[in-house]
């Protein structure tokens, strides 16, 4: 057993957890974030995309015992308060879902692109989000999500 | 999925972690991005006894020389990408790295690791190999330099000794002007792939000086096809030339069939890309000159 302190959306609780224990699996069950989705478990599929010290990581390739220390935030600490994050807001606008399994990885993956892309071609945005399946919408309403969030990020700069 | 039980120890320096390998060596395995070794371990194709994770150790650097690049083994694939200073040196590393599966797994995934874990069709290993590379194996004894072509055995198997860490890679690159190409095949966006091609050429005027080859997909591991790159010193790459290249290159190579391909197709894309990575390589070296 190892001792882990992990900061999760701004909590901070320090647990002893078996070495093998993945990161996605304790968020889910020692910290109820179960906007963490397993899809696949090996990296090919990034439903369980989180951020850790800001940065997009697949939290089924990581083990807690790794993160010690770490602060990581997930698709439940993407809100400001009741104000959805920008890309929630365009997935729900542009009908960027349908069943949701995959979308809180997808915005995850997503969202430090939309803060650095200007204007992305069709063929940048989906290399962005190649690591990221969805079995539903085909991707090309997650694309126009894309699209709207950078705007959105965009007028809100100019205003 | 879990992966069984195992001890998780933490190395806070590359001599903590040489005196662990040292001790546990044969039952260990280091964890560095673990963007290989963990889905392995989920999958319970690898089931070590221990984990020496060493992903804290300040082994991330890229430091360009005149002939040679070396890169710290804990380099991201990303940094490979995002570093301008290497990619105006070495454009061959972005090219490649981009092949590497997905933007979050490159954030992570590390270019010692992937040597380490020698895939039989990982760009790293290719461009290693490609580039007459070698690492630094490090243990308690010192730094062993082991070369490329030693160091891939066969699949997710390499020469290193159980105390012993990768450190760094070290990759030589031509002393005149000089152009490569890297082409790879997944079945989809980031899969691992079917075949992949590195080429490198060195002109003078229209003449080529060196050429270098690298083939992925042939073997169980990155394979150079000598004969060919020889055959090309001295002349100019049209393309008749290369689609010579390209032909000799893999009618050579046994390749092999498996869930993703069969080996006729497999020479087929090393024929292919040998060619297109020739004409690029060449014309891209004319660019420079």
């Amino acid at each position: 057993m190892k001792a882990v302190t992990l900061t999760v959306n701004g909590v901070s609780k320090t647990l002893t957890v078996e070495p093998r224990r993945l990161l996605a699996d304790v968020l889910r069950h020692d910290f109820g974030c179960y906007g963490v989705h397993f899809g696949c478990s090996h990296g090919a599929c990034g439903c369980c995309t989180v951020h850790v010290n800001g940065e997009p990581r697949l939290s089924c390739l990581a083990f807690a015992a790794q993160c010690d220390g770490m602060d990581i935030v997930t698709i439940e600490g993407m809100a400001a308060g009741d104000t959805l994050h920008p890309l929630q807001q365009a997935f729900i606008a542009e009908h960027g879902l349908q069943c949701g399994y995959c979308t809180p990885g997808f915005i995850m993956a997503l969202a430090p692109f939309i803060e650095r892309a200007d204007e992305p071609t069709d063929e940048e945005i989906r290399q962005a989000m190649s690591g990221n399946i969805c079995r539903c919408t085909g991707y090309h309403s997650i694309v126009a999500s894309v699209r709207r969030a950078i705007a959105a990020r965009k007028e809100g700069a100019d205003a | 999925m879990k992966p069984c039980p195992f001890e998780y120890m933490r190395a806070e320096t590359v001599e903590h972690a040489c005196a662990l390998l040292a001790d546990r060596g044969e039952e260990a395995r280091l964890l560095a991005g673990g963007q290989s070794l963990i889905p392995m371990m989920n999958l319970r194709l690898a089931r070590p006894a221990t984990l020496i994770d060493v992903g804290r150790l300040p082994l991330n650097s890229i430091s360009i020389g005149a002939r040679s690049v070396r890169i710290g083994a804990l380099t991201r694939h990303c940094e490979l990408i995002d570093s301008p200073e290497l990619r105006k040196a070495a454009p061959i590393f972005a090219e490649a790295a981009r092949y590497i599966a997905h933007p979050t797994i490159r954030r992570h995934g590390t270019a010692g690791g992937s040597a380490a874990n020698a895939d039989p069709t990982a760009e790293i290993p290719g461009l290693l190999s490609l580039m007459d590379g070698h690492v630094e194996a490090t243990s308690q004894s010192g730094i062993r330099p082991v070369p490329a072509h030693e160091l891939f055995r066969g699949a997710f198997s390499t020469s290193l000794k159980p105390d012993e860490m990768i450190t760094a890679l070290h990759f030589q690159v031509p002393a005149g002007t000089w152009g490569a190409s890297f082409l790879e095949l997944a079945e989809r966006e980031g899969d691992f792939a079917v075949a992949a091609v590195g080429a490198i050429v060195e002109r003078k005027g229209d003449r080529v000086t060196t050429a270098r080859i690298m083939l992925l997909g042939a073997d169980s591991v990155p394979v150079r096809v000598q004969a060919v790159e020889a055959s090309l010193v001295g002349i100019s790459i049209t393309n008749s030339v290369a689609t010579k290249a390209g032909a000799d290159a893999a009618a050579a190579q046994r390749c092999y069939s498996d869930i993703r391909a069969t080996a006729d197709y497999r020479r087929h894309l090393l024929a292919e890309f040998t060619r297109r990575a020739l004409l690029c390589a060449y014309e891209r070296a004319g660019a420079t000159a």
